[in-house]
């Protein structure tokens, strides 16, 4: 499988300002030397708690805000590289669905405006034939049907889960290969969201598209995506095929985070590895590894240096001392 | 014996459209040292229930009908200077975002302080004292009482709502999406904390909740609620192998899980109506896989099907077994 996008060493840190004339006081190291390939038609889901700096690696990955440092090749490209036309012909190419349908839509304008909107601002049609072909046919891609029932409504006319859909014609609009969802459905009840994953999985197959999937709910990436990264403070502890990755989870954090997902089943006896406390900031990080003060598994080398991400096995990365021994 | 008996409670909210009917004849019952968890999507009057219980509806909330009995007393019997006197004392509330419910400019600790002193007519020695032992109880630092909220995590603060809530010493917690905003890790500590209260105190819990996997691992007994109504209403075993009403059944088949096989989750076309003009009959019927004609047109009653098991359904006898969850 090629790799449709290749993440390398990114760095994303946030000055902290304060103090008398807004000097610098630190920084905010959200993303702090993130590393990983997606392939052609994958789903990667990138989960981990609030603050834990998925949110931020999906918006740099897109240039959505620039990287302090690091490389993301898109097909090939590094995306970091362009200048600000290159990045304007290449930003087609990569979409992003937003959490909240209720901010992402701009309430002034109706749903087909909404969708033409990417068409007329890259030029990308020929004229209004055409722009109203494609608008149709997204509408129809993402089961806004009717059409004729739903083209000219505005966003307050519609219900959040027909939101995410417009969100969602909007982004496959310029036919994308790659997409960063950001919680696409956590603002959503349970059963309209299944129906949102489902139409998002028969899309990715329909179009072949690359999927960053970034969750704060394990059980959600398992039905989306093949293959899990979690994050911890600003580095990824875990990365690996999905089913292999909540099985038989190495890092202990992933071991906690696992452990502590709710199943709806009341007879379900699942052993649960509590941890202390909470994540800390991303500012003070503790010396050596970053999971050290909740760590139980915790030794004198997890002070001294941090571990690296490496591979202990079929696709399997943990960064984790004891998980190397 | 059971803390609460709601019967048949209407709640209405008057609104420039017309009256929206919240509430519409919902009734459950919460046994000592028991939790009972609410279960159903926004909007389907969950919130409006506990709001109901604690005489704490918005101005344009009004109760049309039904009996609250809490320990033996009928609430909606009371007056407004009767119910401060049940609020705290027997019944307290847990809300949603503990960032604002909590007044950011006092200490964690005079807030709650306040509460016993107002309620209790205590001194204020003896009311840092209840703040102290409150603090242990949620398993804080009692010297962290003097401590602003935003100076708290998310799991604090909630830890500081739980102590606040139970300062007065009530037999029945009400908790609306007390964990929701949290992550898991949190989540279950919270939850952790909340179990062994209910043990060490014997206290009666109302978990209200849109999470139906975070009922499965904590609740005795379980309600449904859909558009006003309460579909179905069991112990949790049942609700969640047996289900009786297909709303329950799609909801649950609607959720993700880590264990087990992976299965293609089915949905739930459409969405909740609009409750100023609800659906006839059934009002989930529009949205309803399995609905007949008969459905569109008379309400079915809501009947104990099994015991301690009550569904609203036509058709409770034809779907059992088409319901019935695999073992998952």
């Amino acid at each position: 499988m090629s790799e449709e996008l290749v993440v390398k060493d990114l760095v994303k840190w946030f000055p902290v300002r304060g103090g008398f004339f807004s000097r610098k006081k630190g920084f905010v190291k959200a993303v702090d030397g993130v590393s990983f390939e997606i392939g052609k038609g994958e789903v990667l889901c990138l989960a981990g708690e609030s603050g834990c700096g998925k949110t931020t690696t999906g918006r740099v990955v897109l240039r959505l805000i620039e990287p302090t440092s690091g490389h993301v090749l898109l097909h090939g490209v590094d995306i970091f590289s362009l200048g600000k036309n290159e990045l304007r012909e290449k930003r087609p190419e990569m979409q992003m669905i937003f959490q909240d349908p209720y901010e992402s839509l701009d309430p002034r304008m109706d749903v087909f405006t909404i969708l033409a909107e990417p068409l007329e601002v890259n030029r990308a049609a020929s004229g209004y034939r055409e722009i109203r072909e494609r608008v149709e046919k997204a509408l129809n891609d993402v089961r806004l049907v009717p059409i004729r029932e739903f083209i000219h409504r505005f966003p307050h006319e519609l219900s959040g889960g027909q939101r995410q859909r417009v969100a969602i014609a909007r982004a496959l609009m310029l036919n994308p290969r790659f997409m960063v969802a950001d919680e696409p459905v956590s603002m959503l009840d349970a059963s309209i969201r299944t129906e949102i994953l489902n139409l998002l999985k028969d899309l990715r197959e329909k179009y072949d598209l690359t999927f960053l999937y970034i969750t704060h709910d394990i059980a959600q990436a398992r039905y989306v995506g093949e293959k899990i990264m979690i994050m911890y403070l600003g580095k990824v502890v875990e990365r690996g095929p999905m089913e292999d990755v909540i099985m038989d989870p190495i890092h202990p954090y992933t071991k906690a985070l696992i452990s502590n997902v709710p199943v709806p089943d009341p007879t379900a006896k699942r052993e649960r590895i509590m941890i202390k406390g909470e994540t800390p900031t991303p500012i003070d990080l503790p010396e050596g590894c970053r999971f050290r003060p909740r760590c139980k598994e915790a030794g004198p080398s997890c002070k001294e240096e941090e571990p690296e991400l490496v591979q202990i096995g079929e696709d399997r990365w943990v960064a984790c001392y004891k998980a190397r021994q | 014996m059971p803390v609460l008996e709601v019967e048949d409670l209407v709640t209405h909210y008057f609104t420039t459209q017309g009256p929206v009917e919240a509430v519409s004849g919902v009734s459950f019952t919460v046994e000592e040292g028991h939790t009972f968890g609410l279960a159903g999507e926004s909007g389907c009057g969950k919130t409006t229930a506990a709001l109901s219980i604690m005489g704490l509806l918005p101005s344009n909330g009004r109760i049309m009908g039904g009996r609250i009995i809490l320990d033996g007393e009928d609430l909606l019997e009371k007056k407004e200077a009767e119910m401060r006197k049940v609020r705290w004392r027997k019944v307290s509330i847990v809300f949603q975002g503990a960032m604002n419910a909590l007044n950011p400019v006092i200490n964690v600790g005079e807030q709650i302080a306040e509460v016993v002193i107002e309620k209790e007519e205590a001194t204020k020695e003896k009311a840092w004292e209840r703040v102290r032992e409150l603090f242990k109880l949620v398993e804080i630092e009692p010297s962290r009482a003097k401590d602003y909220p935003h100076e708290f995590s998310g799991g604090m603060r909630q830890r500081v709502m739980i102590a606040m809530a139970l300062a007065l010493y009530p037999k029945l917690v009400i908790a609306d999406e007390p964990i929701t905003a949290l992550d898991v890790i949190v989540q279950n500590q919270i939850l952790d904390l909340m179990r062994s209260l209910q043990d060490r105190l014997n206290l009666s819990q109302i978990l209200i909740t849109h999470d139906l996997s975070v009922i499965a691992e904590t609740c005795d007994k379980v309600g449904i609620m859909y558009a006003g109504k309460m579909m179905e209403y069991a112990d949790a075993g049942p609700i969640f192998k047996t289900p009786l009403h297909p709303y329950t059944s799609a909801l649950i088949g609607a959720y993700p899980s880590i264990v087990g096989e992976k299965r293609t989750l089915k949905f739930i076309s459409g969405a909740p109506p609009n409750l100023i003009d609800p659906p006839k009959g059934c009002r989930f019927h529009p949205r309803c896989p399995h609905a007949k004609e008969v459905c569109s047109r008379d309400e079915p009653e809501y009947r104990e099907e099994e015991t301690g098991h009550y569904a609203a359904c036509h058709f409770v006898d034809d779907l059992r077994d088409f319901l019935r969850l695999g073992d998952v």
